[in-house]
């Protein structure tokens, strides 16, 4: 055994930093890095994938943010008539062009159109949509509105795209696994706090546990199963904890937050080289039925410099041609306020693309705000489009009817 | 605390310290046997009665137990342990004590939504008993601080709720009581998220116990007039001629036929009719208890077709149609027996189970005894092959320790929320999603770091106080420097939330963090590192501006409704399990590491510990004792069984039950 406790932490760092697979000395690893062998981790990264070193950051923002107040359309006096209290004065709007403006908290997210990295789909929503949280998140979630599928649209993805499931392929950071990651075949690594992701115990039980991170052959398949995920979590938690403890920044990402916490675990992710294709994270507090102005311009300015951060952190990393970042919320808002500053549940909004290898711009049509459906916008674009989207044009998994079950026109979002 | 009786010699592990792993095999029938009994309902013979399978038995049928519990019911003939367990009406339980309210009513109002609150603010100055507005800046303040302060409340007094529930799992000598409300809990899932009245809830709760072992239509038609389901599933919206199909969409999908099992969109429509007019009274005061009204004048009394059947029926009549489809004791059975017995069960089975709910016209007692009793349910197929659901996993755990107190460091609601699972909050109409799902690296490794906590925190260390305002919350005061938001932390003695100030606030949350690492095991660190950030660039978030003209603001509502609410609601003092780990393997004459090791493994596991990591923990602890053999005299062996009852506790094969 060459990596115990003896070995420093400069050390590991320098392991992992090169890339497990690229020491090339799997014997004798302890049990918890024998999963991370040249062989399993090369396929994994290369197989037939033309683009194996792709990586999808999809980021929720929970909650239904109100999307009129994000992408401003000020010159639309429909807008100005349904939103007294609460518009966006159109000398606020940080403007993109002729007829849209950012909130003016997404200073960040204007420099990322200016140079050519954000492409925002107007009006995205689905036929007959929910009004519920819950319901239209799971609908997100599982790409099947109407539907109530027992996986994620990205496990189905997973599933078809890597059969036989690799290690850390998926990441959610969060206290609880989201639905949109819920795979038939693949083991999310979840967590929120890396600190905290591990099992606690002196060294002498950690080797113990050692025993806890291999599969045995049984004959009962539940404790087949849970063998399985104590591998996965045995693992992915050190491998996880040293890639958090072990980065370093420079990067200014704005004040801690949730958002920006999980962005910098994600590069943090990256840049040790984890084999993790799909990263799910989750932002909430935008459910602004009341004193909206005050809550959208603190999560607004918390996500937009989060995500400016991040882009410069992975450009700095020298990933930035791997990496694309997909926005959305479960729903947008209500056209019209409500009375007390505020907005409620409604349905079209915009979601936002990010990356550099992402071609700039606006795509789709936006919805009329004054031909509505019960004060709630009509939908222009479904989006499951931009789902088939990441899959086919960035992923590069070509049979995305089957996984999101039925077909969906893609946009020319990439270069 | 230590179950009464804990420290009788176990007659399965003999007067001398022989391993009981070798004692075994004599009572255990081989693997083929047991494999030719999969879907097999006869009952079990008294030959094949014995200590593991009486273990299995409480397990499923209650939340397992000490050493004891399970002696009992190997001495019993396996109807007779049924019977006990099924039949516990005849058991005693005037002991149990109910739950004790706060009062966190204390103006004689309940909650009502913010937009209604703040627009009765405006119009009359008045809103929840209160004076609602006040002078100068943040002119409807108070109406919103109220409004946070009964929301908060409403979930803190749930959370003691939780607790209560649990501790009942916890003691009451009626263990398939609770297992079986916790099922129709699972299956009339309804959640204090949406119906936000505490009482409500508990009075749901009381009448799913009321019936649980009963007759599912009587169930039925309680749960279709309980004011918690009423306002869960919009019923008391549905009337004449505007229904609300909520309700009867779900009796059809998910509490009777499920889906696809022979109803029509129509039938939905149509059966939303017959349930118009079941409403409730108004509660927005503390003058009216709750109640389930049926009004004739919003009833819609023309002819429906429900099921191809004809007339013009109410709701009773409407569940009796329901009821007649052979698609319900189907249903039913599947379900049952997927949370007692197993997953998979073949069709034939299916319908075998549905013919005996069916032919005691929906009373449950024979279903169970049938299940309970039968070959298949000790088949090797249904033993030790469930994944335990987070409620029964830390219950169990408490059980098999032998406390009589729930622990409540680590926190009961909070911990089995970080598995998945808090009671009284499904996370929707389905259920709890079961089985594997309750798996994951993060739930696993919390599992196993709950069985750490609870046994090597000291209260006084724990650094997590009765009430803290909520993750998410606490920076409040720091964020809005403006309002002058005063941040307040709990005072234990007094037992009440007292003022700060931000230098000492700042300081309780970086230790409240420290500490929270501790019990983790982890160090203190930042997350992620970062270094001397570089020049700053279209970075806004450091300004923290906020706009000037607000007449109320949230978060100055939610930090004085923590603050108000805590000041309410009774709390849950710290208290932590004392086990004394070292009696226990003294009393069982236990001397040296391996015996130890089986007796632990063997207490808490249903599934027996793989050879390689079983050697892994014997040869831990010799390691700890610098010994083979146990001194018990030496005052380092009780922690060095705590720590293997920690690995026991955290081996995958503790996951299964």
């Amino acid at each position: 055994m060459w990596i115990n406790k003896e070995m420093s932490s400069s050390t590991r760092r320098e392991f992992l930093r090169a890339g497990l697979y690229a020491v090339g000395l799997t014997a004798g690893l302890p049990s918890v890095f024998q999963q991370f062998s040249r062989a399993e981790t090369e396929k994994a990264l290369k197989g037939d994938e033309k683009h194996p070193e792709r990586i999808l950051v999809v980021l929720e923002l929970a909650g239904g943010n109100d999307g009129l107040n994000t992408v401003v359309p000020f010159t639309d006096d429909a807008y100005y008539k349904a939103r007294p209290s609460i518009g966006i004065a159109k000398k606020q709007v940080l403007k993109l062009n002729d007829e849209y403006g950012f909130h003016p908290s997404f200073e960040g997210m204007q420099t990322l159109f200016k140079d050519g990295k954000l492409a925002i789909v107007h009006g995205c929503g689905y036929p007959e949509p929910n009004l519920s949280h819950f319901t239209a998140m799971e609908w997100w979630h599982t790409a099947t509105p109407h539907g109530n599928d027992k996986y994620g649209w990205l496990g189905r993805f997973a599933d078809a795209h890597q059969p036989k499931p690799v290690d850390n392929y998926i990441v959610n950071i969060a206290a609880r696994q989201s639905l949109a990651i819920a795979s038939a075949k693949h083991s999310p690594v979840i967590f929120k706090d890396p600190r905290k992701f591990g099992r606690a115990g002196t060294e002498a039980e950690q080797k113990v546990f050692e025993t806890y991170g291999k599969v045995y052959p049984t004959t009962n398949r539940s404790l087949d199963f849970v063998n399985t995920v104590s591998r996965t979590a045995t693992g992915g938690a050190a491998v996880v904890r040293s890639a958090c403890a072990d980065y370093r920044t420079r990067v200014d990402y704005g004040s801690d937050n949730d958002v920006t916490l999980d962005l910098k675990k994600v590069a943090a992710m990256i840049n040790a080289k984890l084999p993790t294709r799909l990263y799910y994270l989750s932002m909430g507090g935008f459910d602004t039925h009341a004193a909206q102005p005050e809550l959208q311009q603190t999560l607004l300015m918390y996500l937009s410099d989060a995500l400016r951060g991040f882009m410069e952190d992975i450009g700095r990393i020298g990933r930035a041609d791997d990496v694309t970042v997909m926005l959305f919320t479960e729903f947008g808002r209500r056209v019209g306020e409500n009375a007390s500053k505020g907005t409620d549940h409604g349905t079209a909004g915009p979601m936002f693309i990010l990356g550099k290898p992402v071609k700039g711009g606006f795509y789709g049509k936006h919805p009329s705000l004054t031909e509505l459906d019960g004060g709630n916008l009509k939908m222009t674009t479904d989006f499951r489009s931009i789902y088939a989207t990441m899959l086919s044009r960035w992923m590069g998994f070509a049979d995305t009817k089957t996984v999101l079950k039925g077909e969906y026109p893609t946009l020319d979002i990439f270069g | 605390m230590k179950r009464a009786g804990l420290l009788i010699l176990l007659v399965c592990l003999g007067a001398t310290s022989v391993r009981p792993r070798a004692e075994e095999p004599k009572a255990t029938p081989s693997a083929e046997s047991q494999a030719a009994w999969t879907s097999d309902l006869t009952p079990i013979g008294e030959k094949d009665w014995n200590y593991a399978r009486a273990a299995h038995l409480l397990e499923r049928a209650g939340f397992g137990g000490t050493p004891e519990d399970i002696d009992k019911l190997a001495k019993m003939t396996p109807a007779a342990a049924v019977d006990y367990l099924v039949d516990y009406e005849k058991i005693d339980d005037s002991k149990l004590p109910a739950f004790e309210p706060s009062g966190i009513y204390p103006n004689g109002h309940k909650l009502v939504p913010i937009q209604d609150v703040v627009v009765k603010a405006i119009i009359t100055g008045k809103a929840y008993g209160i004076k609602a507005t006040q002078k100068g800046e943040l002119e409807y303040q108070p109406a919103v601080n109220e409004f946070y302060t009964l929301l908060i409340s409403e979930h803190a007094e749930m959370g003691r709720a939780g607790q209560w529930w649990a501790q009942r799992m916890l003691v009451t000598p009626r263990p398939l009581e609770e297992k079986l409300t916790l099922f129709w809990h699972d299956h009339f899932a309804t959640s204090q998220e949406k119906v936000l009245n505490y009482e409500l809830m508990l009075a749901q709760n009381q009448t799913l116990r009321k019936h649980a072992n009963g007759n599912f239509r009587a169930l039925l038609i309680a749960i279709a007039q309980d004011p918690a389901m009423l306002i869960w599933l919009d019923n008391r919206q549905n009337v004449k001629g505007k229904p609300n199909e909520n309700f009867a969409r779900e009796v059809m999908e998910l509490f009777t036929m499920g889906e696809g099992q022979g109803y029509t969109e129509a039938d939905i429509r149509e059966l939303a009719r017959a349930f118009t007019g079941w409403t409730m009274n108004p509660i927005e005061t503390t003058k009216n208890e709750a109640k389930f009204l049926d009004k004739p004048s919003l009833h819609d009394d023309g002819e429906k077709t429900i099921l191809k059947e004809k007339g013009n029926v109410n709701g009773t009549e409407a569940i009796d149609i329901i009821l007649k489809q052979s698609a319900v004791p189907r249903f039913l059975t599947r379900k049952l027996y997927r949370n007692f017995v197993r997953t998979d069960l073949s069709p034939e089975l299916n319908d075998k189970l549905a013919k005996v709910l069916a032919d005691a016209k929906y009373d449950l007692k024979p279903l169970l005894k049938t299940i309970f009793l039968s070959r298949d349910f000790y088949s090797e197929a249904s033993v030790g092959t469930q994944i335990k659901a987070p409620v029964p996993y830390v219950i169990s755990t408490y059980r098999k320790l032998g406390l009589l107190t729930l622990p409540s460091v680590p926190d009961f609601n909070e911990l089995t929320g970080q598995l998945g699972q808090v009671l009284f909050y499904p996370p929707n109409v389905a259920g709890w999603p079961a089985g594997r799902s309750w798996i994951n690296p993060a739930t696993l490794l919390t599992r196993g770091n709950f069985a750490h906590t609870l046994l090597f925190t000291d209260p006084v260390d724990y650094g997590h106080p009765e009430k803290v305002v909520a993750e998410g919350y606490r920076n409040i005061p720091q964020m809005f420097p403006k309002y002058n938001i005063k941040p307040h932390v709990w005072n234990a003695k007094e037992g009440k939330m007292e003022p700060v100030s931000v230098e000492k606030y700042e300081k309780f949350l970086v230790n409240l963090n420290a500490a929270e690492l501790k019990a983790m095991g982890s160090k203190e660190g930042p997350m992620v590192n970062e270094m001397p950030a570089g020049p700053v660039k279209d970075v806004k978030s450091k300004l923290g501006k906020i706009a000037d003209d607000e007449r109320f603001n949230l978060a100055v509502g939610v930090y004085s409704g923590f603050v108000e609410a805590y000041n309410r609601v009774k709390p849950i003092p710290r208290t932590s399990a004392d086990v004394d780990f070292a009696a226990m393997l003294k009393e069982a004459k236990v001397g040296n590491a391996e015996d130890a090791v089986d007796y632990f493994s063997k207490r808490f596991l249903r599934v027996e510990l793989q050879a390689e990591r079983r050697a892994a923990v014997v040869k831990f602890l010799a390691g700890e004792l610098k010994s083979d053999k146990l001194d018990y005299s030496d005052k380092k062996l009780g922690e060095a069984l705590r720590k293997i009852v920690h690995l026991i506790l955290s081996a995958p094969e503790y996951q299964l039950g």
